[in-house]
């Protein structure tokens, strides 16, 4: 996909001036088109040139584990509004950044969904989504990164 | 929000449904939640953005998405919703919101649509704006759906 690098360098950029941490890529496959959530999901959607999707998906407890580096009293609440706030800063960024390489992109994020449960199964079809599993201190992170016609 | 910022995809979902053989839907109430909690176990999802940004999620039981699915494909028999089936949902969603898009344009508020995702899951907490959600409880012959707009003006 043309556009995954400008996403790992807003992810890594993103994570470490949030919160202050590394973030380590440990793996990048092409993403199932269904999958089930580890129980906290953001969606977010782009549109311009290219219409696409940025999904993150970790476990209730990395999400409560990063919120409260930021805030220690955080309760779970709080926790979904800290993922799609990352998700959403992570995703604004790599659109700034490949607005700025390919001038007729002009991509532009739609607000983040945020979804919480447990076994719930998210799909996105007519994607082409690639998954970038990171490592971090509080837990492991997924990107799920798809642009139509890629 | 302003009616005629929810008009528009009631219009839209109304056309769409009768245009897809899917049968009359009519309008039960709105109304307004801080954070949408999903009543049905269903929910396509797509963004918008541009002079109104947010969400727009179509919240349903599993079985009325089966039977939509099942009309959509010519009638074919639906005992699990699949790959094939799920996109039919997402492209039901998606004509739903370009053609509200296209009648929102006519009132200069041009807005563009992003890829939908589905979502499939019990007691699952949904936040499709962090502003209010509107929430219309429509009633169709395949069984209850709920539009919730998550939008920013």
């Amino acid at each position: 996909m043309a556009y995954i690098e400008f996403f790992k360098n807003s992810i890594q950029s993103s994570f470490e001036e949030m919160f202050g941490e590394t973030i380590s890529l440990e793996n990048e496959t092409r993403a199932p088109e269904w999958f089930t959530s580890k129980g906290v999901a953001v969606v977010i959607g782009i549109t311009g040139g290219k219409k696409g999707r940025v999904l993150i998906d970790m476990c209730p407890d990395t999400a409560l584990e990063l919120t409260r580096k930021l805030i220690p009293d955080s309760d779970e609440e709080l926790a979904l509004f800290t993922v799609a706030e990352f998700c959403n800063i992570a995703s604004g960024g790599a659109a700034t950044l490949i607005n700025n390489e390919f001038r007729g992109s002009a991509l532009r994020v739609a607000p983040p969904s945020i979804f919480a449960g447990a076994n719930f199964r998210l799909f996105s079809p007519k994607l082409n989504s690639v998954l970038l599993s990171y490592v971090t201190g509080f837990g492991n992170i997924d990107f799920h990164i798809g642009f139509e016609g890629e | 929000m302003d009616v005629k910022y929810i008009d528009p995809f009631i219009n839209s979902i109304s056309g769409v449904f009768a245009s897809l053989g899917l049968g009359e839907i009519s309008k039960e109430r709105i109304s307004k939640k801080d954070s949408l909690v999903c009543r049905y176990n269903f929910t396509t999802v797509i963004g918008l953005s541009g002079k109104i940004s947010g969400n727009v999620a179509l919240s349903m039981p599993y079985d009325t998405a089966r039977k939509i699915a099942s009309v959509m494909m010519m009638g074919m028999e639906i005992a699990e919703m699949d790959e094939m089936s799920v996109s039919a949902l997402g492209e039901l969603t998606n004509m739903i919101c370009g053609q509200a898009a296209i009648e929102l344009s006519m009132q200069n508020l041009n807005t563009e649509v992003t890829p939908p995702t589905i979502i499939h899951g019990d007691k699952l907490k949904a936040i499709i704006s962090q502003v209010e959600t509107t929430a219309v409880e429509l009633r169709s012959s395949l069984g209850s759906i709920e539009l919730n707009l998550g939008l920013v003006i």
